[in-house]
Parts: structure tokens; C-alpha cells; sequence
């Protein structure tokens, strides 16, 4: 369990060949820095193990193998401005944290993927679990940064739609005749 | 614009600037009538559109409070979220997909066709389709439906592709790019479809029909019309003789005015339509307006929906182009062989990445939800649309402790699934699904039913006034100035797309309505 937890961090730490995020801890404050994207947050309620918990809980509920850890830090940055603005949400953050570790009996983190999804199910109807689960809905699938990745061009109306540009060139099925879909005017 | 004095008491006042008020004002006007027309939303435009489903969600939606109840999984996903329907200028047809079909002539007469059915408080409407044709002809030449009028069909799109594919292998008969309110080529000074995707989000080319760029302007050019947007409706107010004789609104600042009318109708969709109603409650109708049957608010129908997504190996790209490009009509048929009576359409649907991700499976996560947006790309979509049974016990309730923002009982809408409708959205999973098979499809989601777009029945018509609250023009019972102008007057939802039926029933209305005035019947 230490080495996963350990690879989790050199993961985080380098993934690749650069250096890809790391969570610095210093005199308390904590920042989430992903160097070779020039992307980094300060946070202001949740302390380090909070964070890279809620990190590695974000990619376990949407795990994407080829979406950076960059963009699942952007759920916890968003998470943390909410515990920011009302200390209910950050008390509710703490100790959702603090649940998972209790029902792992030690770091959540740390435990195998199955173990973790285990644990996640007990706590799935929690306002902790949907506080977590709603913000990675948007921070993940409403980021236009990722929208590429997924295949999706976003608005069209300042390209001219697709009239011109592809919305009938899917060309592995057969085309329906013109008494069921007429030529474009 | 015309600008008509609070105490003026001549003009008919609309509430709503949708399918249903906002055509409503364009007749009257037309006629010579003074018509004011009130919308609790603010005045866009098209410029104001955004293609970006989250951004323009708050821009256009109903965000008021409201609340749920019943065992429909929107009360557990969307507790606050019933409806996914429109508060600004044009209402809901700024947001509609633009699907434009006749309801069937037995769908008209439910109750007889049908036969009875336990728990369903099915009724014939107190119309048929015969008296309905000629505004339906007018509807569908004012609103430029496709496959009418010797307007071409839209092109099909790559959604469409993969419908029309699969439907054929099936055996599926009619399949096509449906007849949609949306122009193949231009017409009435508007523009032709350029396939941007987006219909749900505000169309930026006016090609789709919406009342915002057609009624609302036509209806300001006689100068017949005073248009108040951002004016929320508290209470319809009645005299000691017990007829309408205003109604009570907040403008923007919160401030309240009394507005004289000589006629009022109300078409604020079928949940703050009848909330309107039971907000008016007054010592002469402790129940509420046009409530003497203990019809309003009850009977709430959504149609029976549903989504089916499917994946497969090589790229679809549904989201380009119209999101409802055609449809399957086969299943629209009245036929108890396949377990239920009434009928459905399958039409096609896509949603952006943002939204897809919000409904796909509401609440899900995990690598199986994960895999399937990663996929996206790849993903082809349709929408089921089908009758669902009226029930009284479905119904639009004042909330007994939470109040809006001008301290205004919030609806709540309960709504409990009829052992028809599951049965029917049961069989149109199964067939969805065997279309997608067919096309080749990988895997295949049923996704339930979103946050009600199709919302009907709270103010029904009837022949008897014991069984519902408005006679088919729409006038009410009770009271003979007051009339539903909205989707809350259907008897029966059937299993069309709602808004040209809407705009039909409207045209008829503004007739009725004219000639009740000349012979100072109201």
C-alpha cells in the first residue's frame, strides 16, 4: 500500500517526462502547480491531504486515462473557492475527506482502486459525495479546454454552423434517399 | 407600440409570450384588438443567443423555485428542476426543437378509442380533428412547417443517417427529417437552416419559428400591442359579479401594479399557469380561479420520454446540425398488441458535452459513465415522445411553506408514472435499441426521461364543466372572460410534440374570442 501510495505521487509528481503537478505544502498554505502547462492554483481552505484526496477522488468517479491530472486539479481548485465562500460547504468537504479515511481505516488514498470504489459507494447518496460528483460534471465535461479531446466543437455560429462544414459527411452507413432527407437548399 | 393606462379596461390581457400568448396577441392585434402581453422574462434577442448550453440555460430557463414529489427519477435527480422550460420574451419557443405534428384524429377521443383504463381520468376533448384542420393549415403556413405548404423537408443530418439506417433494417416504413417549423429554404423574411445544432439554445439564424422574431414583432406593427416584459403575474382579480377584471404583476423592480383588462388569458405553460389560478384564490373562489371541478393543477401530463444513446466504432458527430433531424412514425399508432394503448414518436436528439454529461444517467460516475462520454464522438441519439395517461393525483400544488421571490406559494409538481406510460417508454427502449443494433452500435444507454419540456393538462378542456376547466376554445367554465391559452388546456397529452397544436388551438381562440367581443358576450 505505501508503494501505491508512493507511485501515486511520483505519478503526480512525474508523470512522463516532465515534471507534470505537484502539491506543495508550505507553512500551511497549499498550491496545486503543474509546471510544463504553467498552470498552478493557490488554495485556501483545504490543506494537502485533503486536496490530493479529493484529486484522486475526482479521477476515480470520471477516470479519463488521457486527461492530464491538470484538469482534475481544476475540480479541486473549484471545490476549494466553494469552501472559500461558505463554511458549510468547507466543513462538509473536511469531513467527507475525513469519512473516507475512517472507512479505509487509514488513508483512503492509499488503498487499491477496487477498495477505493468500495468505500465510495457506501458514501454515494452523501451531499458529500454529490458536492464532489456535481462539480466534476461541470469542471470536467463543461471545460472547453477538453471539449477537443472529447470530440466536440463547441459553438458553430461564427464558423457558419455545419451547413458547409460536415453535418451529413458520416459516410459508413447509406444514405437515405431523397424523399427521406432532401438536398440542402 | 401601443402604451395602454393601468385602469384602462378594454384591452384582453395575456400572460405568456410562448407558442400559446405569444400567437394569441399577433391574431387578436391583427383583428383591431388591443392586446397587453406579459412576460415574466426578460426581452432578447437573437444577437443575446449563446451556442453554449450552461451559459444559456441561465440565460433563457425557468430558474424560479419549484419543487417535486412522486416516484418519477426527475424528483430524485432535479429536485428543483421539473420542467426545462423557458422564462424570457417568446417563451419556450425560443427552446423547442421545432417538431410541428398533427394529433390523430383517435387521440382526440381518447376515452372512446382507448376504453377505460384504471387510475387514467381519461376524457374525449370536447374537439375533433376535423374542427381543429382548418388552424391547423393556418398554424403550419405561419409557422413554415416542412413537408406543408410545398416547403421541401430540411436535409438530414449525421444523426439522422444513423437513425434512418437502423429504423430501415428494422422495417421501419416512415422515417424522415420529420416536419419541423424550421426553413429548408428562406421564407417570411426569415433565413434558411444553416445547421448550427444549438435549436435548444435560442436559434441564431431565425430559421426555427419562434414568437420572439414573429408574432410578438407582426403583433407590434399594427400597434395594437404593449408588450411588458420582466412583468411576473401574481393574481388574476375578479369583481363582485365574479368575472375577471385585472390581474396584479411585479415589474423588475419588485414593484406591484393593477392592470384593468376586459378579458384575461393565460398561457404561462401547464405549471404556473394553474399556479396562477390557485395563487388568485379569493373569498368568492376559496379554491382557487376556474376551479369549481377540482380540475386545476390536476391531470399533469409530460409524455411518456426517454432517451436511447448508442456508441459505434466510426465517428457520428450528432451534435451537428438541426437536434431534431426526423423521426420514426410508426410506433404513433393506437395498437394494445404491443402491451399499452396510445402511441410514441422517435425522433432524433442530441445534447452538447456539457449537457450530455448531466443527463446521460443523472447521477451516475464510474469508468462504464466515463467511457461513454469518451466516446461522445462517436455517440448517436433520439428522443422518445409518447402519451402518457392523465391522473388526477399528477397534479400542480401550491407549496405550503416556501415562497418566491415576491412571496408567492412556490408549484410543486408531483408526478407518479401510469403502468401505461412504463410500459410504452419500456417498448420504446426495446426499439430504439434494435434501431441502434442494426446501425451497428457498440453500446446502447437508456437514458430517462430529462426535466419536462412537454408539460400539459393542469387546465383541461372538457364538454362537461364537472370534468375539467376550459370548453374547447379555452374559455372557462366558471368564468366566461378568463381562458387558458396554453399547453395546460389539453385534454389528453397524445403522442405529438405539443407546440403546433399550441398555435393552433390559439388561432382558433382569437376567432372565438373576436367574435364573443362583437357580440359583447365578454
Amino acid at each position: 500500500m505505501e508503494n501505491e501510495h508512493l507511485n501515486r505521487r511520483k505519478f503526480l509528481c512525474n508523470s512522463g517526462k516532465t515534471l507534470a503537478g505537484v502539491i506543495v505544502a508550505s507553512s500551511g498554505a497549499v498550491s496545486l502547480v503543474f509546471p510544463a502547462t504553467g498552470w498552478s492554483a493557490q488554495l485556501t481552505v483545504l490543506n494537502e491531504h485533503e486536496s490530493e484526496t479529493l484529486l484522486n477522488m475526482t479521477r476515480q468517479l470520471y477516470p479519463h486515462d488521457k486527461i492530464a491530472d491538470k484538469f482534475y486539479a481544476v475540480v479541486v481548485k473549484a471545490l476549494d473557492d466553494d469552501a472559500s465562500a461558505n463554511t458549510d460547504t468547507a466543513k462538509q468537504l473536511k469531513a467527507g475527506v475525513a469519512e473516507l479515511d475512517k472507512l479505509a481505516q487509514g488513508n483512503w488514498s492509499e488503498l487499491s482502486a477496487d477498495k477505493r470504489e468500495t468505500i465510495l459507494k457506501k458514501i454515494d447518496s452523501t451531499a458529500f459525495f454529490q458536492q464532489v460528483r456535481s462539480k466534476c460534471v461541470t469542471g470536467i465535461y463543461n471545460n472547453k479546454d477538453l471539449w477537443d479531446h472529447f470530440g466536440y466543437e463547441g459553438s458553430s455560429v461564427e464558423h457558419g454552423g455545419y451547413i458547409n462544414r460536415g453535418f451529413d459527411d458520416l459516410d459508413w452507413l447509406p444514405n437515405p434517399p431523397e424523399s427521406d432527407s432532401p438536398k440542402a437548399h | 407600440m401601443a402604451k395602454i393606462d393601468f385602469n384602462d379596461n378594454s384591452a384582453v390581457v395575456i400572460i405568456g409570450s410562448g407558442a400559446g400568448g405569444g400567437t394569441l396577441a399577433n391574431e387578436l392585434c391583427q383583428k383591431g384588438i388591443k392586446v397587453i402581453l406579459l412576460e415574466a422574462g426578460k426581452h432578447h434577442s437573437i444577437a443575446d443567443f449563446v451556442n453554449d448550453e450552461w451559459p444559456s440555460f441561465s440565460q433563457l430557463a425557468w430558474l424560479d423555485k419549484r419543487t417535486t414529489s412522486g416516484d418519477w427519477r426527475v424528483a430524485k435527480d432535479f429536485p428543483n428542476l421539473p420542467a426545462w422550460i423557458c422564462k424570457t420574451v417568446g417563451g419556450t419557443t425560443t427552446h423547442w426543437a421545432g417538431a410541428s405534428l398533427r394529433i390523430q384524429d383517435h387521440e382526440f377521443r381518447a376515452e372512446t378509442h382507448y376504453g377505460k383504463i384504471d387510475d387514467a381520468n381519461l376524457i374525449d376533448w370536447p374537439l375533433t380533428l376535423k374542427d381543429l384542420e382548418p388552424y391547423y393549415a393556418k398554424a403550419e403556413d405561419k409557422m413554415g412547417v416542412t413537408r406543408t405548404n410545398g416547403i421541401p423537408g430540411l436535409p438530414g443530418n449525421n444523426n439522422f443517417k444513423v437513425m434512418h439506417a437502423g429504423a430501415k433494417k428494422l422495417g421501419y416504413k416512415e422515417v424522415h427529417t420529420g416536419r419541423m417549423a424550421i426553413n429548408s429554404r428562406p421564407r417570411n423574411g426569415r433565413a434558411a437552416c444553416q445547421q448550427i445544432g444549438f435549436c435548444f439554445q435560442g436559434c441564431k439564424s431565425g430559421a426555427k419559428w419562434s414568437t420572439l422574431y414573429t408574432e410578438i414583432p407582426a403583433a407590434e406593427a399594427t400597434g395594437n400591442l404593449e408588450l411588458r416584459s420582466e412583468s411576473h403575474v401574481l393574481q388574476v382579480k375578479h369583481d363582485t359579479d365574479g368575472k375577471v377584471s385585472g390581474i396584479l404583476y411585479a415589474d423588475k423592480n419588485g414593484n406591484q401594479h393593477l392592470q384593468k383588462a376586459r378579458i384575461v388569458c393565460v398561457a404561462g405553460n401547464s405549471i404556473e399557469s394553474p399556479r396562477l389560478l390557485l395563487n388568485s384564490a379569493s373569498s368568492m373562489y376559496p379554491d382557487g380561479l376556474a376551479n369549481s371541478s377540482g380540475q386545476v393543477g390536476r391531470n399533469y401530463m409530460r409524455h411518456t420520454t426517454g432517451s436511447v444513446y448508442a456508441t459505434f466504432e466510426k465517428p457520428v458527430h450528432m451534435y451537428r446540425g438541426t437536434t431534431m433531424a426526423g423521426i420514426i412514425a410508426d410506433e404513433n399508432r393506437h395498437d394494445t398488441s404491443r402491451g399499452f394503448a396510445g402511441g410514441y414518436e422517435l425522433e432524433t436528439l442530441s445534447l452538447g458535452l456539457p449537457f450530455m454529461a448531466a443527463f446521460l444517467d443523472p447521477g451516475a460516475s464510474g469508468k462504464k459513465f466515463s467511457d461513454a462520454l469518451e466516446d461522445y464522438e462517436h455517440m448517436a441519439g433520439m428522443w422518445i415522445v409518447g402519451e402518457d395517461m392523465p391522473q388526477e393525483k399528477n397534479r400542480v400544488t401550491l407549496h405550503k411553506t416556501e415562497k418566491d421571490q415576491h412571496g408567492q406559494p412556490v408549484p410543486n409538481v408531483h408526478f407518479d408514472d401510469h403502468k401505461n406510460d412504463i410500459a410504452m417508454r419500456n417498448h420504446a427502449y426495446k426499439q430504439g435499441t434494435l434501431v441502434y443494433e442494426a446501425a451497428g452500435a457498440k453500446t446502447v444507454w437508456e437514458t430517462p426521461p430529462y426535466p419536462s419540456t412537454h408539460n400539459l393538462g393542469t387546465n383541461r378542456m372538457s364538454t362537461k364543466a364537472s370534468d375539467g376547466v376550459c370548453n374547447g376554445f379555452g374559455q372557462t367554465h366558471d368564468i366566461k372572460n378568463l381562458f387558458i391559452s396554453d399547453g395546460s388546456q389539453f385534454t389528453t397529452g397524445a403522442a405529438e410534440n405539443p407546440t403546433l397544436t399550441i398555435v393552433t388551438l390559439a388561432i382558433r381562440q382569437a376567432d372565438y374570442i373576436a367574435e364573443q367581443m362583437g357580440k359583447k358576450n365578454i
